[in-house]
């Protein structure tokens, strides 16, 4: 064992970032975010074009310096990477921007000199057939679905530790994405993998991950697990008869909407006591919890209209 | 092993280019080069000294040359730091179990390889020629078109460092090109061993500069 493996020993967050921040000229990218992830997570970063999820990730992995804060992944600083801590994370770039003048043999064969005694040529193989593909074909002549699931063979091969994947499934048509997430249970199924992936698409992301981080203007909003998030966010739509109240001020609010006798709000991690205590203040008798699905959810987490009171348990779970 | 891989690469990717460049330079330079052989002993008719119109004749496939060397220093540096940027392909080889320096000496090195391969043998060739033909080459002849050679090089570093820096000040960006016109400066009217060692300081100058570059690069 070298010494970078043993500096993550006993360390139980493979990725650890600290007040991270980076601004691109005077635009604050990426705002004071501390993300802890625990090995063998399967999470699920979720923000929309701009958030600042890919500068974390590239922040993550060393191309970009952090202005301020740190990180470290297995243990290492991102910024002092080592050779062996970077043979032991796998990385799907974002686009699968692979070398497009190769073939796909030959690219084999570039990757696997860097992951020796390493590569599982058996699994490479496997999922070539499983996708359909053939050493023969140039990257250059490969559709972008056909590219992703290029960039996932090459990545997986060598077994990494950490895979981290930036917007893997942008992109792909729904029938590639499936095939692409379902090469990615397989990896999953694997003991002790710790995946962090980013994605706008939150059936993938609800599909394969069981911790999320919510990032939405450069700030990480929700770092919880999949199910704390699903039961934290709740609409409810209120039958009024004696006119809409004026200023609502709940806790936890996120939007309010209405017409002339329907209110609809939208809570973030309150009980029924908050219900029950808002009903009788404004003479309120039918009520009913509208459902969302996580696409619902995340929209009402993030948009911009008005600036809800964050989570309680935000960053804490 | 990784950093011959890395070489292997960077110069497989360019072979094309380079063997195109080899064969333009070979066979335009011993065309020039052979067309004065042939006319050696019509100038002598002429009353012409064919010294000195041969001479003339070896500076013009010399500059030949040269134009081949910096038109290729140019291609290289755009495919091996401007293409990644625009092709995004960066991120892809610096997540390599190899440090980034690494990465960038195998890229310096492929380069030199396919100068010396594209562009130091067809010289060294049409040098041989010129001497087997019994025109006046000298070792200073190919001494000298050696350094037009390098002067390419040298341009290629230039122009790897303003892919590569991210300064916002021009004068900074163009510092590399700066050194360059000075030792092209040089180049005139002085010994050959002051142009051969302006041109490794210039050399080992622009390599200092392009890591350092290198190092405080973000892969946005």
């Amino acid at each position: 064992m070298n010494e970078d493996i043993k500096a993550t020993a006993g360390n139980t967050y493979v990725i650890e970032t600290n007040d991270l921040t980076y601004y691109y000229g005077k635009h604050l990218a990426v705002d004071h975010v501390n993300l802890k992830i625990k090995a063998g997570t399967i999470y699920g970063f979720l923000g929309r074009n701009g958030a600042g999820k890919s500068s974390t990730i590239k922040m993550l992995l060393g191309f970009m310096k952090p202005l301020a804060g740190s990180c470290s992944v297995l243990g290492c600083d991102s910024q002092q990477l080592t050779p062996e801590v970077r043979q032991r994370i796998g990385y799907v770039t974002e686009g699968h921007r692979l070398f497009k003048w190769m073939k796909i043999g030959q690219l084999e064969k570039f990757q696997k000199a860097f992951f020796p005694g390493l590569w599982n040529d058996q699994l490479f193989d496997e999922m070539l057939a499983y996708f359909e593909l053939s050493k023969k074909q140039k990257i250059k002549q490969l559709s972008n679905g056909q590219r992703a699931q290029v960039s996932l063979a090459l990545t997986i091969a060598p077994n990494p530790e950490l895979l981290i994947m930036d917007d893997p499934t942008l992109g792909l048509d729904v029938a590639i994405r499936r095939q692409f997430l379902e090469g990615m249970i397989q990896l999953i199924q694997k003991q002790g993998r710790t995946i962090l992936f980013s994605s706008h698409i939150l059936s993938d992301v609800e599909r394969v991950a069981d911790h999320i981080g919510v990032m939405a203007s450069g700030v990480l909003r929700a770092d919880c697990t999949m199910s704390a998030f699903r039961e934290g966010i709740k609409k409810y739509r209120f039958e009024i008869e004696g006119g809409i109240p004026k200023d609502i001020d709940l806790p936890g609010l996120l939007h309010t909407q209405h017409n002339d006798d329907c209110l609809e709000l939208v809570l973030v991690n309150q009980g029924a006591s908050v219900i029950e205590t808002f009903m009788h203040d404004h003479g309120i008798k039918k009520y009913q919890e509208v459902a969302l699905n996580l696409e619902d959810q995340f929209i009402e987490y993030t948009q911009k209209t008005k600036r809800p009171k964050l989570f309680s348990w935000e960053g804490a779970l | 092993m990784k950093f011959f891989v890395l070489v292997k690469n960077e110069m497989r990717e360019n072979m094309i280019p380079a063997m195109l460049c080899m064969a333009v330079t070979l066979g335009f330079g011993t065309a020039i080069t052979k067309s004065g052989i042939n006319s050696k002993w019509q100038w002598g008719r002429l009353g012409l000294d064919p010294e000195i119109n041969i001479s003339a004749l070896l500076d013009d496939v010399m500059g030949f040359v040269f134009s081949c060397a910096i038109g290729f220093a140019i291609f290289m540096a755009i495919k091996q730091f401007i293409l990644p940027t625009a092709n995004r392909t960066w991120s892809f080889l610096l997540h390599r179990s190899v440090s980034k320096y690494q990465i960038l000496c195998s890229k310096i090195t492929a380069c030199l390889l396919l100068v010396m391969i594209t562009l130091g043998l067809p010289w060294s060739y049409l040098c041989w020629l010129g001497l087997s033909a019994k025109l006046p080459t000298t070792g200073y002849t190919y001494i000298h078109g050696c350094c037009f050679i390098g002067i390419a090089f040298l341009l290629y570093l230039a122009m790897a460092i303003i892919a590569v820096s991210q300064a916002r000040w021009v004068g900074t960006r163009l510092f590399p090109i700066i050194v360059l016109s000075l030792v092209s400066l040089l180049f005139a009217g002085v010994t050959t061993t002051i142009v051969v060692t302006s041109l490794i300081l210039s050399t080992i100058i622009l390599v200092i500069d392009l890591f350092t570059q290198f190092s405080f690069r973000e892969f946005k």
